[in-house]
């Protein structure tokens, strides 16, 4: 008998994957943070909010079922982080202005997180026009219950992390534009 | 603090979406995003007077 559901199994797939991929990237940003001691400036700060946002958008799919409104919140978080990651490049382009944290394959995080917006924005893209997602409710069962409230757990953890850390780097007053240590550490 | 406060309205928007407060989730969301949008604009012409 032919399975009609086996399309939509791999757009969920896809979800997931690619919120396994934000979480991962956030991850990393914490690991150079805390690990190699590089302290997140705001545009950085802002790029972190910009890959929450992306996988905010895939959740709501996985929860409520494929919407373009989904989608298209996906492509609005991956078009802001691209923008913010541009301004950063933009900022150090110019040989001579230096670069802000160390570089990774050859590439800074800012330039690393452009690539990644991109990638993103082509593969919802693609993904949008798929017509036949739509047609299907919120998956019911009860596994797959539990992947997408691990995953909802995962992202809430990344958000809480990410606001301790900005409340202890900046307190509650503006960020430094080149921050070196933790406020409220070194008061 | 205009980043912080996005963050904190954002995890609202997660909170709602994780509990099935669709709407409610899509509403908060818009509002952290239009946050952040007016941050990074903030950063880029400093004409705007909120801090980040």
């Amino acid at each position: 008998m032919k399975k009609n559901t086996s399309i939509f199994y791999y757009e969920r797939i896809t979800n997931v994957m690619e919120i396994v991929g934000v979480c991962i990237v956030l991850l990393f940003a914490f690991l150079m943070q805390f690990v190699f001691k590089e302290l997140p400036c705001p545009l950085c700060l802002l790029q972190r909010f910009g890959f929450l946002a992306i996988a905010f958008g895939l959740l709501l799919n996985l929860r409520f079922g494929f919407r373009p409104s989904h989608y298209s919140i996906t492509l609005l978080s991956a078009i802001f982080t691209g923008f913010v990651a541009m301004r950063q490049i933009a900022l150090h382009v110019i040989p001579g202005t230096g670069a802000y944290g160390s570089a990774i394959l050859g590439l800074h995080l800012y330039t690393w997180s452009l690539i990644i917006a991109v990638l993103i924005i082509i593969s919802i893209s693609i993904l949008l026009g798929v017509d036949r997602q739509y047609l299907e409710k919120a998956h019911k069962k009860k596994a797959w219950e539990y992947i997408v409230h691990a995953l909802f757990a995962v992202m809430v953890f990344l958000t809480v992390a990410n606001i301790v850390s900005i409340i202890f780097e900046c307190g509650f007053k503006q960020c430094p534009d080149n921050p070196t240590h933790y406020i409220l550490y070194y008061r | 603090m205009l980043i912080l406060i996005s963050f904190i309205v954002f995890l609202l928007a997660l909170m709602s979406a994780w509990f099935g407060k669709r709407d409610k989730a899509m509403i908060v969301f818009t509002i952290s995003l239009i946050l952040s949008t007016l941050s990074f604009i903030h950063h880029m012409t400093n004409t705007i007077g909120l801090s980040l």
